[in-house]
């Protein structure tokens, strides 16, 4: 009777819990293709003008890096992005505002590939956005074609 | 106490055939990777779309949008069908679906957006060419520039379908859509014969695995040869049904 009762008790459990679609792996290449493309986009609204140099980012170690470091570097940018950019007023800041592609992207890859996000230490070198965009660009290109 | 047995036994009989318990299966959503997702939900046991919604929660970047659904019958398909509105697709970002009747939680199912993309169905064209053959070209119907990623456009594929009108036997090419248009030679075809054409697309962010709705079907029409030397040939004469235009040049239209 026990039996019967505990069988039947896992059987209602079994049943409540959420179904749910199986995720199949992650398409680095088509998150990285996008990120390509939208920074790409943002960039042109900054170009190397004196006026957006009011904008300086941490200069964070962008070339030279494997695979694991990359992995690193993009959760970094995307914590550099989101505190310094993400909420600054103006239309040409919409690209880097969290719920638009290129964030999203950028946090989709990072959800996937790091577990935590090692920070880095406020008083580095800092540079132009518009030069940070720069490497960043450089930098996923790599990871892009890598992928290819 | 044997009696009250039965009687919930029988209850559950009834319930069993009358009750709608849907599946998974019975959900299906789709999204074109631009702004619309659309659900549909269907069973032989559903009667009414009236009272079932889908509420949907979506997580963009430690956020969560949400959305509700509310079915409404498709008289041409008889399912139950909502859709959403959503700026902008991430191809690995997650629809979390609770599908309700009321209050009443009747299942869950998650998505990934790359799986369940299904493209806008392309709107075609023919031309004919300098040479007889007969140019295609479609639009994907996808706005440039916009919230779609030249990635996404880049791994588009069309499969065009085409064949005599009334025929049993198809032809299929499937082309990049970056390629824009596809030449079909007309020497490869029968004379004076009405060739019916229709076309869906997929994409490769899911291999290929959901094409569009089929396209609406473009007609084109073959026409007689003209020898090199000595007079045209003398055409048969069209029975009294077939459109007048059809002569020497293309008749190309569109049926819906």
């Amino acid at each position: 009777m026990m039996k019967t009762i505990l069988l039947l008790a896992v059987a209602v459990c079994v049943s409540s819990t959420p179904v749910t679609t199986s995720v199949k792996p992650l398409p680095d290449k088509t998150l990285l293709g996008e990120l390509v493309e939208e920074l790409i986009a943002a960039m042109k609204d900054f170009p190397k003008e004196t006026e957006e140099k009011l904008i300086f980012l941490k200069d964070l170690q962008m070339n030279g890096l494997d695979h694991k470091e990359r992995e690193v570097l993009f959760c970094q940018v995307e914590q550099e992005l989101k505190t310094k950019v993400s909420g600054l007023f103006g239309a040409r800041f919409d690209h880097f505002r969290t719920d638009k592609k290129l964030m999203r992207n950028l946090n989709m890859y990072n959800k996937h590939h790091v577990k935590t996000c090692k920070l880095t230490d406020e008083k580095q070198d800092k540079i132009p956005l518009h030069d940070f965009l720069k490497n960043l660009l450089a930098s996923v290109r790599i990871a892009y074609s890598q992928l290819k | 106490m044997f009696s009250t047995f039965k009687c919930q036994i029988f209850l559950t009989l009834i319930c069993i055939a009358l009750c709608y318990e849907p599946t998974k299966e019975d959900l299906k959503c789709f999204n074109d990777y631009e702004t619309e997702m659309k659900c549909s939900l269907s069973s032989e046991r559903l009667q009414s779309c009236s009272g079932h919604k889908l509420n949907i929660t979506h997580p963009v970047s430690n956020m969560f949008e949400k959305y509700t659904c509310i079915f409404e019958r498709n008289h041409h398909s008889d399912n139950c069908e909502c859709n959403i509105t959503v700026e902008g697709f991430v191809a690995t970002e997650i629809f979390n679906t609770t599908l309700l009747e009321g209050s009443n939680v009747l299942l869950y199912k998650t998505f990934m957006t790359s799986d369940f993309i299904k493209p806008k169905s392309p709107v075609l064209s023919v031309q004919k060419t300098e040479n007889g053959n007969f140019n295609v070209t479609w639009d994907d119907q996808y706005e440039k520039h916009g919230l779609v990623a030249g990635n996404f456009f880049e791994g588009l594929r069309i499969n065009l379908t085409y064949g005599i009108k009334g025929g049993h036997k198809n032809i299929s090419k499937t082309v990049p859509n970056t390629v824009r248009s596809y030449e079909i030679v007309a020497k490869n075809l029968l004379p004076n014969t009405n060739y019916i054409l229709t076309a869906t697309m997929s994409t490769d962010y899911n291999d290929h695995s959901i094409p569009s709705d089929q396209s609406a079907t473009v007609e084109f029409t073959t026409f007689l040869p003209i020898t090199e030397t000595g007079p045209p040939l003398q055409r048969e004469p069209l029975p009294a049904d077939r459109p007048s235009s059809m002569q020497e040049n293309l008749v190309s239209r569109v049926l819906r």
